[in-house]
């Protein structure tokens, strides 16, 4: 039976004048990878903050495992939290780090050394567990920040960019690891600006913008949103005229709309990939000959640009 | 609690791995101390204090009473008491190098005291030894005073005035040293604690189910400790080295604490001003010097208008340091009130610091999350 673990109901909060968050709704269940995507400023860090319980909110609830969390410690107790900063004592050693990190979730004795030797193995920081965490790399420290907050297995995780600044090699590894906790069934809350994290990670994906949630769905059901709408880009050689294939295109039935950039002909059309042949028939009617072709299925980022006008990494 | 006590740990853990905060707190004031004491000591060594020669040329009840005045007990053994009966003899001790200074008090003395009029005395001193001549003028002048209060009043026990330049040149180091770097030495703390906020462990502190308060109890107790097991350390060394003597030891354990809280308080409150902990060290760093001079602590304001001793005493440090100096003339006898005025002023700074830092840290805190 599947459990929910993290329930959030309206949730509200403003700095000043400034509405930072509005009303946001979700839910986690236990073993799921829910993804929050936004840009920059869209309210994701505010969000996870009031979830962690780091930031009073204005309004709303929060429970974690059916515990409030106005609980104070025992809710907190619940959750493990990743911040998109470092947040490690650069003078301590990764185990002095860990071991403190334990003790303020409450482990002792053996189950607290077991649990240092489970995050360090699980993070590939075994070896270096001694040493002091200044001298780490930038990806052997986000790796450790990763392993102090799942040190207590939590019953929430929450990642706030965790691979932001990291090498692919990194990246990798993170993935692996965050769908290792999933598989365990940690509930997961991943957010991102980056769409392929959200795609390949997360089982359902929130976009919030201007900090309310504006969609939410799975993958599949955020991009079928869009109605089929499928991009075409079909790269125009030398000499030829942009402007009077534009026109061309334009005028097709089926075309929303067809824009020239760098050469190539951006073309939005209902059952794009259909409408191809007519397209490129038209061209060649008219003495365009085209140097390729991409059919591009719609993607988060499309989803996002048709409800807020607006790209993912504006 | 026990989380409180584990945040204290890791911070006091922190803190002894600081290598140059060791320096900071405790080797450089000694070496300082060791240092000025040597070069501003004069010829003041061997049995310790200072060699007073006086001439007595009148002969009264009132210039006897100022050989008693400087052997009382309060004194400590502070002052040694060379007399003679001539003016030349006067002389011929500094010259040989026999004594730090000479007082000679004329006939007439007593009558001119007794009267209200200047009494005729001088001051003799060796080349080289102002400060022993300074201290030497203020206590006559301390003497003074006292005698024209009615003779059927006792001339107090302790010396309600800093002792300054009636302690070794050494002593005075000892002193000025371990206030100055007690504050450099909390101020390494308090930025530890806003390099804390800045690197953001200190969200990952308020996401843990640690309550606040033992956050806040935690964070104070290892400034506290800190603090406490600087001054607990140069008061040893100091009286190991340099036979520097701290007074009654209750009254200065008290004065120790209240200098902890100030020094805290004056540190977190000039770190909350700042953006940062680079930014706050500097400016506290700045500010802790400048009260120093004001304070007193590189030059005794004997030797200066007398504004700079008012001065001295209205800031926090020079509150602190007068008062152990005061603590250290009283010796056995001196008490809390002895040093009331710098018990309130100290405990007043600190706890005032503290909580309008922490204030202000509360409102930053919540910009930060």
């Amino acid at each position: 039976m599947v459990t929910t673990t993290l329930r959030v109901r309206g949730l509200s909060k403003s700095f000043g004048e400034r509405l930072a968050v509005d009303g946001v709704s979700f839910a986690i269940d236990a073993g799921e990878i829910y993804g929050l995507l936004g840009p920059n400023g869209a309210g994701k860090t505010t969000s996870i903050s009031m979830i962690a319980g780091i930031l009073a909110r204005d309004g709303g609830e929060i429970t974690i495992d059916g515990v409030n969390i106005d609980a104070g410690p025992p809710a907190r107790a619940l959750i493990g939290i990743v911040p998109q900063a470092i947040t490690l004592y650069l003078d301590l050693t990764a185990r002095e780090n860990l071991d403190f990190w334990g003790r303020m979730y409450d482990l002792t004795g053996a189950p607290l050394r077991d649990a240092i030797a489970s995050a360090l193995e699980a993070v590939g920081l075994t070896p270096r567990a001694d040493d002091i965490v200044g001298t780490y790399s930038g990806g052997m420290q986000r790796r450790l920040n990763l392993a102090c907050g799942i040190l207590h297995q939590p019953k929430l995780l929450i990642l706030d960019e965790p691979t932001v600044g990291v090498d692919p090699q990194i990246r990798s590894a993170i993935f692996d690891l965050v769908e290792r906790l999933r598989d365990a069934g940690t509930a997961i809350l991943y957010t991102t600006h980056y769409m392929e994290e959200a795609e390949r990670l997360c089982a359902r994906i929130g976009i919030i913008d201007s900090g309310r949630l504006i969609a939410e769905g799975t993958r599949a059901e955020l991009v079928a949103s869009l109605s089929q709408d499928a991009r075409i880009e079909i790269g125009l050689g030398r000499g030829d005229s942009v402007e009077r294939a534009e026109r061309i295109i334009g005028a097709l039935e089926g075309v929303r709309s067809a824009k020239v950039e760098n050469s190539h002909l951006h073309v939005i059309a209902d059952h794009g990939a259909s409408r191809l042949p007519a397209m490129l028939t038209a061209l060649l009617n008219a003495g365009v000959v085209a140097q390729s072709v991409s059919v591009i299925e719609p993607n988060l980022e499309d989803v996002f640009l048709r409800m807020t006008g607006r790209a993912l990494r504006d | 609690m026990h989380h409180a006590l584990l945040i204290c740990i890791k911070d006091l853990r922190q803190r002894l791995r600081d290598r140059t905060a060791i320096l900071t707190a405790i080797v450089a004031p000694l070496v300082l101390t060791a240092l000025m004491g040597l070069a501003l000591g004069g010829s003041q060594g061997g049995g310790g204090g200072m060699r007073l020669c006086i001439a007595d040329l009148d002969h009264s009840k009132l210039s006897s009473g100022f050989v008693d005045f400087v052997e009382r007990p309060a004194l400590g053994g502070l002052i040694r008491v060379e007399p003679v009966d001539s003016i030349p003899a006067a002389e011929q001790m500094i010259d040989q190098h026999q004594a730090e200074c000479a007082v000679v008090m004329r006939p007439g003395f007593g009558r001119a005291i007794a009267s209200g009029n200047p009494p005729p005395a001088e001051i003799l001193a060796a080349r080289g030894e102002e400060f022993a001549r300074q201290g030497t003028s203020e206590l006559l002048r301390n003497y003074i005073h006292h005698a024209a209060i009615p003779h059927d009043r006792a001339v107090p026990e302790v010396i309600p005035r800093s002792a300054g330049g009636q302690m070794r040149v050494v002593d005075f180091f000892a002193v000025s040293m371990t206030v100055l770097f007690l504050t450099f030495g909390v101020l390494s703390g308090v930025r530890a604690l806003q390099t804390e906020v800045d690197s953001r462990t200190m969200v990952r502190l308020i996401a843990s189910p640690t309550p606040p308060y033992a956050i806040v109890a935690g964070k104070f107790a290892a400034l506290l400790l800190i603090g406490l097991i600087q001054m607990g350390t140069m008061i040893a060394a100091t009286s190991l080295l340099f036979g520097t003597r701290w007074g009654n030891p209750l009254p200065a354990a008290a004065l120790v604490l209240t200098s902890v809280l100030m020094a805290i308080g004056l540190t977190a409150f000039l770190m909350s001003l700042t953006k940062n902990a680079e930014q706050g060290t500097a400016l506290a760093a700045i500010v802790i010097t400048l009260l120093s001079i004001v304070g007193g602590q590189f030059l005794p304001p004997q030797g200066l208008p007398d504004v700079f001793e008012t001065l001295t005493r209205l800031t926090p440090n020079g509150q602190a340091f007068f008062g152990f100096l005061d603590l250290a003339a009283a010796g056995a006898h001196g008490t809390l009130m002895t040093i009331a005025q710098p018990l309130a002023f100290t405990a007043i700074v600190g706890l005032s610091g503290i909580a309008l830092a922490a204030l202000r840290a509360r409102r930053s805190l919540q910009e930060m999350t």
